[in-house]
């Protein structure tokens, strides 16, 4: 009988540390997710990003000439085919052509309705503000971005920036002068927002490689 | 042994006290530990943070002799590791200002930079006296810049907690909306945590020892293999900055802290197995005497 | 007599068979497609669009006829919205439109009024048609709806490899950080919820041990 009351005894606080653990473990899950992902933001923001590789793309380039007689290579959607180098915020980033939740995920992804490098027009680029446009912000007046690809090598300056809905295409729409246009979500680092921010870029020069 | 009266009662009673005793330990730990400037001014003194600091600066400057000209010199003549110091520690006193109130934005700093304002256009007039270059807008526009594009790099190398990142993502005006909730939330477990030992002691007057001491060993233990959990797992390791001076500082925050945080529960705990060995002997003892009275 | 019946009989057929192939063989080409895209009142982005993607993407003539085809029948879904809402055709808007006098470039905003018109049913319908002609190409073009006028249009060859990934309706992407907090929350809070119940199941068997102690003891 003094084993009964001994085993109670001893058993007990293991029956209280389990059920506690229970509640605060099932009621702190979601608040250490959130706060695990800020961590994350603030000190995995620059490190390397995971590979994907669930979606099979078509792969081809198809060598063309533009009307200046550059020579120009476009590629299929998905392909990795330029890079984005902003010193300023200390970004260097792949650029894959076609945007999805994936392609976003491995890096800096071009808008389809946009002109590629190299031709005339508005060239649109946009990544996630957590990850490869998280200092996108900071880019100043002046500041210079360069996109190589196989064929050439394009210089931008940063013009200005702003902010627009993500209902207002306008930004992103087809221009007829040479400009770049940076954009990625603005507001809330850590959750959807509405918000865009926009960084419009000149052109400063083209180097077609021959 | 004795059995245990009003067993049920008493161990939800019990639960609810782990509860109570995480809440006052953990938040009073808290106020203490985090939300105050000190402990991370201590922890940026005792890691050498303002030397690596002024070393990623001075090693900044001479990599950009090169495309700008100017020797590293010019700028480290104007500023000491007593300044880098002063001026990390009055980030985070800035900081904190704005979490408990006393501030009503986040100021990042404001720093007398009028050594460096003064060396860097010594700098600018020798080279023009020499070179014969006319003093114009041109020339105080570059000047202006030059002034401004060190302050703002010195400002972010002594930014060793991250705080201008932190603040983007919107904490500092959370915790500062939290802050006002510290006290009252602390008062409220204390008081809280006293009820429910008095209601034990009252409805379990011959075993309220062993209820006692079985909630401090279980918030403790609660504690203790969280914290150990996150020494051993390695998690601060992971951590990828790239930056001697803020791998320093936050990762010696955040170990000192967690120390801390373990000699607070083991202390608890402690105590806890203490009161019940206590309890042990008095059962031991009054079952002697029954026994001899028999 | 029936040698020259039967001969007649076949120069006949013969014709009618070389007359109808006349009507179906046009030869268009990638720029054809672009142009009827545009005619259709396609907005300027999915023309930019079908423009990458013919760019990279190369058809024979007849699938380019196939292509122009479907895309006038898109354009006849548009001219609908257009007369019902504005009592006149793309065509008639565009008559109407303002030409920048320096450029000579047309004003094609009152596209975007006409687009802001189509409901999910006409844009359904026309994603269709472009569906029928993949099906004709010899392409597997699906369309996923992501929430009221946005859609996704995703393009796959013969060999189901993906050639292009279309935003419809919401051309801005979602770059915010995605909530992840909740994931995997519900396989974590039965294995709480376990534990918990095996905890009381556990303070339940306790109570009745002691119980039986303290009935022992007196």
């Amino acid at each position: 009988m003094a084993k009964r009351s001994a085993a109670v005894m001893l058993i007990t606080p293991a029956v209280i540390l389990a059920v506690c653990s229970g509640i605060i473990a099932g009621a702190s899950y979601i608040p250490v997710q959130k706060i695990k992902a800020a961590a994350d933001l603030v000190f995995s923001a620059n490190a390397g990003h995971e590979q994907i590789n669930e979606i099979k793309y078509t792969e081809k380039e198809v060598e063309s000439q533009l009307d200046n007689g550059s020579k120009i290579i476009y590629p299929s959607f998905g392909a990795q085919y330029a890079t984005i180098k902003i010193d300023s915020i200390d970004l260097e980033a792949p650029v894959y052509f076609g945007s999805t939740d994936e392609l976003l995920k491995l890096g800096v992804c071009q808008y389809l309705g946009s002109v590629f490098i190299g031709e005339k027009g508005n060239v649109v680029l946009d990544a996630h503000c957590n990850t490869f446009f998280l200092n996108l912000g900071d880019v100043k007046v002046g500041d210079i971005i360069v996109l190589t690809t196989s064929y050439g090598e394009f210089t931008y300056k940063m013009k200005e920036s702003t902010i627009f809905k993500e209902t207002n295409n306008e930004l992103i729409a087809p221009t007829a002068d040479d400009r770049l246009t940076l954009y990625t979500c603005y507001g809330n680092l850590l959750g959807p927002t509405e918000d865009r921010l926009a960084v419009i870029c000149e052109l400063v020069e083209k180097k077609f490689y021959d | 042994m004795k059995h245990l009266e009003k067993y049920i009662p008493n161990l939800l009673l019990t639960i609810i006290l782990v509860f109570a005793l995480i809440g006052v330990e953990g938040i009073t730990f808290a106020k203490n530990q985090l939300m105050r400037s000190q402990p991370y001014i201590e922890t940026v003194e005792k890691n050498d943070v303002a030397l690596k600091s002024m070393n990623a600066i001075e090693k900044y400057f001479k990599d950009s002799e090169n495309y700008s000209g100017i020797p590293a010199d010019v700028y480290m003549s104007a500023i000491t590791e007593e300044d880098i110091k002063r001026m990390i520690d009055m980030k985070i006193n800035n900081a904190f200002d704005y979490i408990n109130g006393s501030a009503s934005k986040y100021d990042e700093m404001q720093f007398d930079f009028t050594k460096l304002e003064k060396s860097l256009s010594d700098y600018f007039a020798e080279f023009a006296e020499k070179n014969n270059v006319e003093i114009d807008d041109a020339y105080n526009q570059q000047l202006k810049k030059t002034i401004d594009t060190a302050e703002s790099e010195i400002s972010n190398f002594t930014d060793v907690y991250m705080l201008k990142m932190i603040e983007k993502t919107g904490a500092f005006s959370k915790l500062n909306k939290l802050y006002g909730f510290v006290n009252p939330l602390i008062y409220i477990s204390a008081g809280l945590t006293a009820m429910f030992i008095i209601i034990i002691i009252i409805i379990s007057r011959k075993n309220f020892l062993y209820w006692i001491s079985s909630a401090l060993l279980c918030s403790s233990a609660i504690a203790l293999i969280l914290c150990l959990y996150f020494k051993l797992s390695g998690y601060l390791d992971k951590l990828v900055i790239r930056n001697d001076y803020i791998y320093s500082a936050v990762t010696g925050m955040l170990n000192g802290t967690i120390n801390k945080y373990i000699v607070l529960q083991t202390g608890i705990f402690a105590f806890g197995i203490i009161l019940m060995a206590i309890y042990i002997i008095i059962c031991k003892k009054t079952s002697s005497i029954d026994k001899n009275s028999n | 007599m029936k040698n020259y019946i039967k001969k007649i009989a076949a120069v006949i057929s013969a014709v009618s068979i070389i007359g109808t192939m006349s009507i179906s063989v046009s030869a268009a080409t990638a720029d054809d497609v672009v142009a009827a895209a545009r005619s259709a009142g396609f907005l300027e982005e999915y023309v930019q669009m079908l423009q990458n993607y013919l760019k990279v993407n190369k058809f024979s003539e007849s699938q380019y006829d196939i292509l122009v085809d479907k895309i006038s029948n898109v354009g006849s879904e548009m001219d609908d919205v257009a007369l019902k809402n504005f009592g006149k055709t793309i065509a008639e808007m565009k008559g109407e439109a303002k030409v920048d006098p320096d450029t000579g470039v047309v004003d094609d905003s009152f596209l975007k009024d006409v687009v802001d018109k189509m409901t999910n049913e006409n844009i359904m319908n026309s994603l269709n048609e472009i569906v029928e002609a993949g099906k004709k190409m010899g392409l597997n073009i699906t369309v996923e709806q992501k929430g009221d006028k946005n859609y996704i249009m995703t393009v796959r060859d013969a060999d189901g490899n993906v050639q292009t990934v279309v935003p419809v309706g919401k051309l801005v992407d979602t770059t915010g950080a995605e909530d992840n907090s909740t994931k995997g929350y519900p396989e974590f809070a039965i294995i709480c919820g376990v534990v918990i119940a095996a905890g009381g199941i556990s303070a339940w068997l306790l109570s009745i041990a002691n119980k039986k102690s303290e009935n022992t003891n007196g």
